[in-house]
Parts: C-alpha cells; sequence; structure tokens
C-alpha cells in the first residue's frame, strides 16, 4: 500500500512542477503578457486596460495560485480570441485527438507485435533482418513526411480517401471513418516502427526463459509457444514502454492533425500559438501533460492485471 | 517385420555449437528399452543436459546436431518441428531443473498442467481439469483443487517441482526425461520427491533418462548409469559396480566424493581431481578432439549456458 | 551484418557533415535567391534536383539545411549533456534526498515532450532556431540524467571505486577519475540516439513553423513549403524528406553499433 501512496505523492510533486514550468515560461519569463497578446503597435492605454482586466498588474505568485486552483477545478482560464472557455475549446478537440491516438496505438500494436515477434523468433534468419531493417526505416521517416506520401498515394493517386478534413462520429459514421483511416495508418507506422524494437528483444528475453523451454517441452512450437507465454509475460516491459512512448505518440498525434487538417488538441494548440492566444496555449500544454501523467499513473496500476506476483502475495498449502 | 525395437537408440550423437562448432557432445551411444531407467552422471559442462536437449529436440537454433536419435525405429534428427512437437509433452516428456523458473509466473498452474493435456488430448469431453486434479493428486499434492488454483509464486520449491512432475507424466509418457529434477531442493525435500518419481515411472511404466551431478541421487533412481566427462561417455555400469569397482579414474574420484560416509573424521575429503588430474584430463582432451573442438573453455562454458543449465 | 550497419551509419553521418561543410564554402546557387521564372523546375540542369515554389534551387537549400540539421543537433545534445551527465552524477552519488529531488525534477521534465517545450517557448519569446534548440535540448536531459545516473550507481557499487575510497579518494577524486571514464562511454551512445532524435525533432519544428524561421532554409520548412504543390510536384518534398530520414538512420545506426561496440554481450550471436 505505502508504494502506491508514494506513486500518488510523485504523482502529485510531478503535476505542480509541471504547472510552475508551464505558468513560468507563458507568465513570467515574456514579460508582459499583455503586450504579447495585443502586438507591438498597441497603444500604452489599451496594454495597460488589458493588463487590469487579466488581474496580470497582481503579483506572480498570486496570480499562479489562483490559475492552479482554476485548473485543479476544471477552470483552464479564457481565450483571449473567442472568448470562450478553454475547456469549451479543449472539449470537441479531445475526441478527435483521443480517437486518433487510442486508434493509433492499437495500429502500432497490431504491425509491432506480430513484426517484433518474427524478429525475434527468426533472429538469425533473413525474415529477422528484414523486419529489423524495416524498423530501422520507419524510424527514421518523419511522421509529417510519412503522413504526406500517404496522403500522396491513397488520395492523390488512387484517390480512395480524403486527404484532410473530419467529419464527427455522430454526424457520419462511414465519413468519420473515410477521414481517421489515413492519419491513424500514418501515426501506426511511425509509432509500430519504434516499438518493433522493443517487441523483439521483450520476447527474445521470453525465448530465454525457462518457463518457454517448459513451454516448448509438453509439445508448443516456438510460435505457439510464444504467444500463449510470452505475450502475457513480454506484457509487463511493453506496457513501460508504451507508457513511455506516450508522450511521443502524442506529439505524433499533434503533427498527424497539423498534415490531416483533424480539429484536434494539436491543431487547436498550434492556431493558439499562430494567433498569440496565450491561455489556450498554457491551458491546453497543461491538459496535455495532464493526460500524459494520468495514463502514466494508469500504467503503473495496470501491473496488478497483468503480473499475479504483484498482487497480494498469498502462501497455499 | 516384427522386430522388438528399442524404445530410443541414440548412436554417435555429435553436437556443436555456433560457427566455430564448439563441440559439446562427441560421438554419444546409448539405448532404451520400454521401461528401462538410465541415469547419466557427470559435472556442469559434461554435455548431459545437450544430449538430453537433443533427444527432445529442444537445442538452441545454432546448434549442429549429427549422428542418429532413433524413437521407436524411427529418425528424429531432421524432422519437421511440428512432427517433433507432437511427441513432445505426448510420448516422450522432460522435468527441468529450476522449479522457480520453469513454470510461467502469471497462469495458474492448474492451466499449465491441463494444457499439456489439452494441446495432445483436446478437451471435448471437458475431462482437462478432471484429469490435472487426478495428477495434481498423484504426486503427492495434497489439497490438489486448491493447489490447480495458485499461481507458481504461491507454492513452495518442493510443490513447484511437483507440479512440473504432473505436466510431465499427465499424457502417460513412454519416456521422461528428468533434468537435474531435485538439484535445486532441500534435501528432505528431494528425498521425498526421488521416492515419489520412482513410484510414478513404475506405476506408468515409462522409461526414464535421468541426469544428474549427484551419483547417490541417481543411483536411488536408476541401476544403470552412464558417466560423461567433456562431452563423452567413459564408463557405463550398473550404479553398484560403479560404487564397487569404477573403472575410469575420473569416477574413481566421483565415488569418493559420493561416499564422504567412509572418510574417517579428521581426515581431508576426497576431491575429483585427486583421482583424475587437470593434466590428466587435458592430455585426453588433446587426444580425443580435433583442434578446433577446443577453441576456448569459456566460449564453451558460455554456449552451454545458452543451451541449458548442465 | 551488425558491423555493417555501425559502417552505414558512420558512411550516412559522414554525408551529413561533408554536405554541411560544403555549403559553408560552396552551393551551387544561392538558397535564398527568389527567382519567379524558375518556379517548381523538375531535376535536370543545371538545377539537379530542380527547384522549389519560390524558384530556389533545392539542392542548394538541401545543403545549407545540413548545416542547420546539425547545428541544432550539436548545440541541443551538448547541452543536454553538459546539464543531464553531472545531474546524473551527482544523483549516482549522492544518493539519498539529493537523488530524490534531481529524479523529481527530471520527471517533471520528462512530462514534456520536446514539441510542448517548443511551443510554450514559442509562444513566449516567439519562433527561432534558438528556442528550437532550447526546447529540444531541455526536453532531452533527463534521458542523459539517468543514463548517468544508472551508470554511476554501477560504478558506485563496484570494487575499484571501494578501493578507491578506502585508500582515501575523495567524492571529486572518485567522479573524475573512476565515474566519468566509466559512464562516458554509456553516454556517448546516447549521444548518438539523442542526435538522431534532435533531427526529427527540429525537422518537425520547422514543419509546424515553430523552428527557423524563413528564409533560413532547413529540411522542415523546405517539406512544409512542398506541401503546398504536394500533388503537382510531389518530387520537390521527397528530396528533403529524403535528407532528414537518411541523417536520422545514420544517427540510429551510429548509435546502435556504438552500443554493440561498447557492450559485446549485447551481440546477436550470444542471447
Amino acid at each position: 500500500m505505502g508504494r502506491y501512496l508514494r506513486r500518488l505523492g510523485i504523482f502529485a510533486v510531478t503535476l505542480l512542477g509541471a504547472s510552475i514550468l508551464i505558468f513560468a515560461v507563458t507568465a513570467a519569463l515574456p514579460g508582459d503578457i499583455a503586450q504579447v497578446l495585443l502586438g507591438t503597435d498597441a497603444t500604452p492605454e489599451r496594454v495597460e486596460a488589458l493588463r487590469r482586466e487579466y488581474g496580470l498588474d497582481r503579483p506572480l505568485p498570486l496570480r499562479y495560485l489562483e490559475w492552479l486552483g482554476g485548473v485543479l477545478t476544471g477552470n483552464f482560464g479564457i481565450s483571449h480570441l473567442s472568448r470562450q472557455p478553454v475547456l469549451a475549446l479543449i472539449g470537441p478537440s479531445l475526441a478527435v485527438t483521443a480517437w486518433l491516438v487510442g486508434l493509433g496505438i492499437l495500429g502500432a500494436l497490431l504491425i509491432a507485435l506480430p513484426a517484433g515477434m518474427v524478429a525475434a523468433l527468426k533472429r538469425r534468419h533473413w525474415q529477422g533482418f528484414a523486419v529489423n531493417a524495416l524498423a530501422q526505416l520507419g524510424m527514421a521517416i518523419p511522421v509529417f513526411f510519412g503522413g504526406m506520401l500517404i496522403v500522396l498515394v491513397f488520395s492523390g493517386w488512387l484517390g480512395w480517401l480524403p486527404p484532410n478534413g473530419y467529419v464527427p462520429l455522430r454526424t457520419d459514421p462511414v465519413q468519420w471513418a473515410r477521414h481517421l483511416v489515413l492519419p491513424v495508418a500514418t501515426l501506426a507506422v511511425v509509432q509500430g516502427a519504434v516499438l518493433i524494437r522493443y517487441v523483439r528483444s521483450a520476447f527474445v528475453e521470453v525465448l530465454s526463459e525457462d518457463y518457454y523451454r517448459t513451454a516448448r517441452a509438453i509439445g508448443w512450437t516456438p510460435a505457439a509457444a510464444l504467444l500463449r507465454h510470452g505475450v502475457r509475460n513480454a506484457a509487463v516491459s511493453l506496457v513501460t514502454v508504451i507508457g513511455l512512448q506516450l508522450s511521443a505518440v502524442l506529439v505524433g498525434a499533434i503533427v498527424v492533425e497539423y498534415v490531416f487538417g483533424l480539429p484536434g488538441l494539436g491543431w487547436l494548440l498550434l492556431n493558439a500559438v499562430g494567433q498569440r492566444d496565450l491561455f489556450v496555449i498554457q491551458g491546453t500544454v497543461m491538459f496535455l501533460v495532464l493526460a500524459v501523467l494520468v495514463i502514466n499513473a494508469l500504467v503503473d496500476f495496470s501491473y496488478l492485471l497483468i503480473d499475479p506476483r504483484q498482487r497480494a502475495q498469498g502462501e497455499i498449502g | 517385420m516384427i522386430t522388438p525395437r528399442s524404445l530410443l537408440e541414440v548412436t554417435d550423437l555429435t553436437v556443436e555449437f555456433g560457427r566455430r562448432r564448439t563441440r559439446a557432445v562427441n560421438a554419444v551411444s546409448f539405448g532404451l528399452e520400454p521401461g528401462e531407467r538410465l541415469g547419466i552422471i557427470g559435472e556442469s559442462g559434461s554435455g548431459k543436459t545437450v544430449t538430453a536437449l537433443a533427444v527432445m529436440g529442444l537445442l538452441a537454433e545454432n546448434a549442429h546436431v549429427t549422428g542418429s536419435i532413433r524413437w521407436r525405429g524411427e529418425e528424429l534428427l531432421g524432422r519437421p518441428e511440428r512432427e517433433l512437437a507432437r511427441l513432445r509433452g505426448n510420448a516422450m516428456s522432460m522435468v527441468f531443473q529450476e522449479p522457480m523458473t520453469a513454470l510461467d509466473p502469471t497462469m495458474r498452474v492448474g492451466r499449465q498442467v491441463a494444457e499439456a493435456f489439452v494441446l495432445h488430448r483436446g478437451d471435448a469431453t471437458g475431462s482437462a481439469r478432471a484429469r490435472t486434479v487426478e495428477m495434481l493428486d498423484a504426486v503427492g499434492l495434497p489439497d490438489a483443487e486448491r493447489i490447480a488454483d495458485a499461481f507458481p509464486h504461491q507454492l513452495s520449491g518442493g510443490q513447484r517441482q511437483r507440479v512440473i512432475l504432473a505436466m510431465a507424466l499427465v499424457n502417460g509418457p513412454d519416456l521422461v526425461i528428468c533434468d537435474e529434477p531435485t538439484t535445486a531442493l532441500d534435501v528432505t525435500v528431494q528425498a521425498k520427491v526421488l521416492e515419489l518419481l520412482d513410484e510414478v515411472l513404475t506405476a506408468e511404466q515409462a522409461a526414464c533418462l535421468f541426469i544428474s551431478h549427484d551419483l547417490a541421487v541417481v543411483s536411488q533412481v536408476s541401476r544403470q548409469v552412464m558417466v560423461m566427462l567433456d562431452g563423452e561417455v567413459v564408463e557405463r555400469a550398473p550404479a553398484d559396480r560403479l560404487f564397487s569397482a569404477p573403472g575410469h579414474p575420473y569416477t574413481q574420484g566421483l565415488v569418493a566424493t559420493a561416499r564422504l560416509d567412509l572418510v574417517p573424521p579428521g581426515e581431508r575429503l576426497p576431491t575429483v581431481e585427486d583421482y583424475y588430474t587437470q593434466e590428466s584430463r587435458a592430455e585426453s582432451q588433446a587426444r580425443l578432439s580435433s583442434p578446433e573442438a577446443d577453441a576456448g573453455v569459456g566460449e564453451r562454458n558460455e554456449e552451454h549456458g545458452q543451451v541449458g543449465r548442465s | 551484418m551488425r558491423r555493417f550497419q555501425l559502417w552505414l551509419g558512420i558512411a550516412l553521418v559522414a554525408l551529413v557533415v561533408a554536405a554541411a561543410v560544403i555549403s559553408l564554402f560552396w552551393t551551387p546557387f544561392d538558397p535564398l535567391r527568389v527567382v519567379p521564372e524558375k518556379r517548381l523546375l523538375p531535376p535536370g540542369w543545371p538545377h539537379l534536383l530542380g527547384t522549389d515554389g519560390f524558384g530556389i534551387d533545392i539542392l542548394s537549400q538541401l545543403l545549407v539545411g545540413a548545416r542547420m540539421c546539425l547545428l541544432v543537433g550539436i548545440i541541443s545534445v551538448s547541452l543536454a549533456t553538459v546539464v543531464g551527465v553531472p545531474l546524473g552524477m551527482l544523483a549516482g552519488q549522492a544518493g539519498g534526498w539529493v537523488s530524490e529531488v534531481v529524479m523529481r525534477i527530471s520527471d517533471v521534465v520528462y512530462a514534456f515532450p520536446a514539441l510542448l517545450l517548443a511551443i510554450l517557448l514559442a509562444a513566449g519569446f516567439g519562433a527561432s532556431t534558438v528556442t528550437a534548440m532550447v526546447a529540444i535540448g531541455v526536453a532531452t536531459i533527463p534521458a542523459f540524467a539517468r543514463v548517468a545516473r544508472a551508470g554511476t550507481l554501477q560504478v558506485m557499487a563496484s570494487d575499484f571505486v571501494l578501493a578507491a575510497r578506502s585508500s582515501g579518494t575523495n567524492r571529486w577524486g572518485i567522479a573524475g577519475r573512476h565515474v566519468l571514464p566509466n559512464i562516458a562511454p554509456l553516454a556517448g551512445v546516447q549521444a548518438s540516439v539523442a542526435f538522431a532524435m534532435a533531427i526529427l525533432a527540429e525537422a518537425a519544428l520547422s514543419y509546424l513553423g515553430l523552428g527557423t524561421p524563413r528564409p533560413t532554409p532547413t529540411w522542415g520548412t523546405m517539406l512544409r513549403d512542398a506541401q503546398d504543390f504536394f500533388f503537382t510536384a510531389p518530387l520537390q518534398a521527397v528530396w528533403p524528406g529524403l535528407a532528414i530520414a537518411l541523417a536520422v538512420l545514420g544517427f540510429n545506426l551510429l548509435g546502435d553499433g556504438l552500443r554493440d561496440h561498447l557492450d559485446p554481450r549485447l551481440r546477436e550471436g550470444v542471447q
């Protein structure tokens, strides 16, 4: 139990540190937010008015605490441009990004698990080398370049799928799926390539385990033994990797949204940067970091489901 | 043609590893009749585990195996993996040295035993669970129902080794290969497991290849014993004759170290090297093996670590 | 096979370095001059790889882009090494609350991918090469700190450090004479891998308009520009895309090769 309290403590401290970092960079360092928001050609009077409106004339620590309190109660601030609460902007965008990231990770696993298994089982054969080479190549291709190539082939040449845009699931499920196929495939291929080498080394480790040999000795073929007894055991290390890769996937998703014009969190964020909408940036980045941390904490707890040794220990017999 | 056939016939079995073809087993031959038991004794790295794994067809991919391994008269070497897998765990099975790590830590032991059964027999009648409990009971695990639902980490070493034994015996195999099955256990548990092994082997009328570094342990299970040294068989004789009149100097050393109770109090305990020195060993190695086969002890050990823990 | 990978890595990295060095002295054409009448020329003579939407020679831009890619890589990886390695050594040697504080700070930074940091910095200071380098460098610090800490812990537990300590060598002596030389190779491998990631990150940032602004050509901005004509002139995007991929591949292979070279136990033949 103490272990989980400690994890919770670390989680809280990390979150606090992250909030300070975000607040410091966006609010404290650049000097005058009001000036930034209005641009350099604004009159001093307007700047002063804006400072008062946002309470920028008050001391920094106070402003930080207010902001933090807002974040904790679900109030991420108000967009300077659209005058909408940041959370209201995040809501619909979150759905898009969540679909993209979720399906992307799923696709990446669908690519990396079989490929990594082949790479491990056939590591002395050409199949293994081929998988390794493809993984190296996939890791080297920038996600946006990969996305552009996929669009070129499937929208430009073949004309099968739309090159950009988004339709919400509730409006038209078919169009929703058609618009998501290419972005999800892009994210899945690039992230899948990164995952392959982790899957491979996790399975190579299983191959040297005694229980794998036992499984072979009771009559499983190598591939079947690996599927039957390897996946769950490899999952323990793979879940860690996927947790660590999560921020990379999120970054990939932000870029993919930009390439495909998907109105997700990345789109929201990059537009806010373009328009210097500081409060949206602050709120969205905080939200993303919060999401990364929460999911990493969930990953920690998922060990309990995978590995019975981590559960409460009881002696039988 | 009705010729009585041996269960297992190993002829000139030679196993080499890696590109440098480091030789782990050199021209080993032996045979087993149905129900017969043979002990293999030798120190770490003598090739006994490699021999066993070669029979099971479980050597690492970088092993080059030559010679012949015949099962009921049919050659096993070069047979496709799928056919060998059908044999494994069914007609021949293996009990490993490390009860702590030989079971899948994420799966309840009952399911692991049942798996060995279902894999070869199927579970159309839903009898796997009953058979599992029956087997766990037969290997002397009280309260088999409860044990079946336990994870490996919840069991003691002796209990786990019994579970592994149950896995090996669940399909009524003709041959059970035991690789140091009791080495990792406490001495008291060791005796009980050996007794049990003797009992179930007799009950199942299964042949047995019993591997150990301990002559005393081997002689409890098997009357015939084969002594291996540096990948070769140096002597084969009934256990009692090995004790009374060991032939090879290395065997003499083994016997002396196994009968420490004969050493008068206060005297230095004997070692194998008192009988078979490193020099004479190096000499015979130089005589027996080709120059490449001698490619460094370090590498040889490394290869062994990879194959099994002999 | 492994050896081949290492040499391929070295060759690719050498190619990028050569391109960067050549660009300092010579490029086929002016990489900044806009020539409207020469827009979107296909590969040929004298524009070997063609021209872009502004009529600028693509090969010249690629060469200068190599310089920018190396510059950002070197600065950001150096920043991460210079900050991360001593922090990791400190955490590993001091242990206790010092280690705890360092690792918690490292956790905080670890939660920020380079892209999010770059977005924050660009929002605050405006996008530039410097913000890109700082963002990538800072985001990479935790990786170095972790490697250095793990290595330090290992060295500190070794017999020769025990011997040095019992013979009265002080902390700094141990750090300088034993820990640093032993973790330097690990840090080197990490640097090579980090370099590959820095190139990818830099390309992504300039592609998103968060890195080096125009007119300085970078591979990322070239791709960004090429996107407008992508269906009609896809080759224009393929060149910088290929350049990024080969550079990243080179540094990744180099890192893998170095790792294998340093730790023979990881080699394929032996498991």
